[in-house]
């Protein structure tokens, strides 16, 4: 194991190359631009977390952004007949299909990623690949157990895929093969529709017969791969790309295989001559960091880092509207409390004394106003006397006077009328009523038929007759 | 998957906080409110008080001259009883005999029986001058029997005493009603 300082930031990211039952760690990004191997730790599915983790340069924790680069074969593929490319319906339904197909590895419906496409010839198809192998998910699990989740985890086929893809003379969604010789192995990609198939890794013979020998073994392989690939999916290869070597004569390679060969550039071979300090191994030579952190080489992404940047712009606007409303509102809860505090409570304090005395005054006015309008609707003794005084007529004496001044009050008046006969009564007792409505301010005024006589105490001067009368007034 | 989750708390959090922050402000607001209005109606409470204080004390001076202000009920009966005869004396009225009804008095008010007898004039006389001088001795039955052969009028009714205890400093401790 072998570890080396850092110096990071949060802008750099890491890239981990599985190869060769190791882990290379390769820092890239910010100040280390041309890339710095920051770590080689040995890996076997039998590692622990533990171990791992204390292998682990601890600042590598803290980056956002990690890559992981497996082989080609800890990959798989499929593809599935399917009309739409929708995410909520093609998900899901990738998801059964490998849980399905391979009940043995559940994690495998966590790692996956899907492409949709559609040929000339056919109806849609859904492109599926995972990682299949358990040494991957093993990789995987102790990774994230670390501390270190890989974000997006491809293969060196896939990063041809998108190389080729770019390529100016590249037709979209054809079957390929691309051939990359190394010193002492080649590795040979197949894709169909524009997507990886297979890969093959073949150690080629050391002779002393020259390139010859390599050319026959390199040819002969091809075409028992083309072989397998007519009978994966009954169909040709239609272009032939060849990354440039030293160790293989490309017209000679044409020649036996029977089909054109184009050149494919790379920047590592177009700066070969300045740049010897590759620290891609094995397969991986060919590319530089930029080719590996290209964003986009299809790569697969565990489904909760999926969900994760799926939600996290909701999440980041959710959080950024809510702290902005927020603190809005303490703006508004601060200044209802500044002015509750500058124009209420002053006042209220001022006001407060004010209040009680102004509750007691209305209080004690109201209580005197009922007092003073009673008193003044009550009748007054003097005032009846008065105005049954200038009521009664001549021939009219006043015998008893009867007040019940509580309400509703009630003046009786008990008397004795002298006239020589009726219609003097009648006329006497009349101005007297009429005079008593006038003088006493009655609630009714008094008519004749109020007045009662009582004939059993008549008397007094013969020449006149006298009668007592009686007569009951009601007053306001 | 933590990271998610914490996102999604924060994002709770933070958004419980701006609802239960609207519904303090929503009732702070309602409080600000209540409170201008409670303000607004004392200030014209004052207003009303001192564009009225002239007529509201000739009202309260009214009342107030309804109640005798006394220290007890007998003491007050004492009183009645000196100045009615006082009343009677100065105007060269006829003598009044006057008795505590045997019941009850209700609160702040005690029922007195009077009677006197002269002409029908004093009896007008003597009610105008009560009615002027003691307004918080009212009448509440009366019968007066007139007898025209010798001018003669005796007068029988039953009063009531409308009264205020105070205590020695000179506050009120209760009243009577009407």
């Amino acid at each position: 194991m072998e570890t080396y300082s850092t110096g990071m930031n949060k802008k750099n990211k890491l890239i981990i190359i599985f190869y060769n039952h190791q882990l290379l760690m390769i820092l890239y990004g910010g100040k280390e631009d041309s890339g710095k191997i920051i770590g080689m730790i040995p890996f076997s599915e039998t590692s622990s977390t533990d171990d791992l983790s204390a292998s682990i340069p601890a600042e590598t924790k803290k980056l956002k952004e990690i890559i992981l680069v497996l082989p080609d074969y800890v990959t798989g593929n499929s593809i599935y007949p399917f009309t739409s490319g929708k995410r909520s319906i093609a998900e899901p339904f990738i998801r059964r299909k490998l849980a399905e197909s391979f009940p043995a590895s559940p994690d495998m419906a966590d790692l996956f990623n899907y492409s949709y496409f559609k040929t000339d010839r056919g109806p849609g198809s859904l492109y599926a690949f995972y990682l299949k192998e358990p040494l991957a998910f093993t990789l995987y699990n102790r990774l994230t157990e670390a501390g270190l989740r890989p974000d997006r985890i491809t293969t060196p086929a896939y990063i041809w895929q998108d190389k080729i893809g770019k390529l100016s003379d590249a037709e979209p969604g054809g079957s390929f093969c691309l051939i990359h010789p190394l010193p002492a192995e080649s590795y040979l990609y197949f894709y169909v529709n524009g997507n990886f198939l297979f890969s093959r890794s073949i150690i080629l013979p050391e002779s002393t017969e020259g390139k010859n020998e390599k050319l026959d073994a390199l040819a002969f392989e091809i075409s028992q791969s083309l072989y397998l690939f007519s009978q994966k999916v009954k169909s040709e290869i239609s272009r032939f790309y060849l990354v440039p070597s030293a160790n293989i004569d490309e017209t000679g390679l044409s020649e036996r295989i029977g089909k054109n060969i184009r050149r494919i550039g790379t920047e590592k071979e177009e700066g070969r001559d300045t740049d010897n300090k590759n620290p891609m191994p094995g397969p991986l030579a060919a590319f530089s960091r930029a080719d590996i952190d290209s964003a986009t080489i299809p790569a697969i992404s565990h489904r909760i880092v999926v969900m994760e940047k799926f939600w996290h712009t909701v999440q980041l606007t959710g959080i950024i509207t809510g702290i902005i409303t927020l603190m809005l509102l303490c703006a508004e809860t601060a200044y209802f409390s500044f002015w509750y505090s500058r124009n209420i409570l002053p006042k209220a304090a001022s006001m407060s004394k004010n209040i009680s005395d102004n509750r007691r005054i209305v209080g004690h006015y109201t209580e005197m106003l009922d007092i003073v309008m009673n008193d003044r609707q009550r009748s007054d003794p003097a005032e009846i006397l008065s105005g049954i005084a200038l009521s009664l007529p001549e021939n009219v004496t006043v015998r008893e006077l009867m007040f019940n001044l509580e309400s509703p009050s009630q003046v009786t008046i008990r008397g004795i009328v002298r006239a020589d006969g009726p219609d003097q009564i009648k006329s006497t007792l009349s101005a007297m009523v009429e005079s008593l409505a006038r003088n006493l301010n009655p609630s009714r005024p008094p008519v004749m038929g109020d007045i009662g006589f009582d004939m059993d105490g008549s008397g007094g001067d013969p020449a006149l007759q006298s009668y007592k009368f009686h007569i009951k007034v009601d007053m306001k | 998957m933590d990271s998610m989750r914490n996102k999604w708390i924060l994002t709770a959090f933070v958004w419980s906080a701006v609802v239960l922050i609207t519904l303090y402000n929503a009732s702070e607001i309602r409080r600000l409110k209540l409170a201008r209005e409670e303000m607004e109606t004392l200030r014209m409470d004052e207003q009303f008080w001192q564009q009225h204080s002239e007529s509201t004390a000739g009202i309260s001076a009214e009342g107030n001259r309804l109640f005798l202000d006394i220290e007890s009920v007998d003491l007050g009966l004492l009183i009645i009883d000196n100045r009615i005869k006082k009343l009677s004396s100065d105007r060269r009225l006829p003598p009044v005999t006057l008795n505590r009804q045997p019941i009850t008095a209700s609160e702040g008010q005690v029922p007195v029986d009077i009677s006197f007898t002269g002409s029908f004039a004093d009896a007008f006389r003597w009610f105008q001058a009560l009615n002027k001088e003691m307004p918080f001795f009212k009448a509440v039955n009366l019968k007066i029997s007139i007898d025209p052969v010798f001018n003669k009028a005796i007068t029988t009714g039953s009063f009531s005493l409308r009264y205020r205890i105070t205590l020695g400093d000179g506050t009120q401790e209760s009243s009577g009603g009407t």
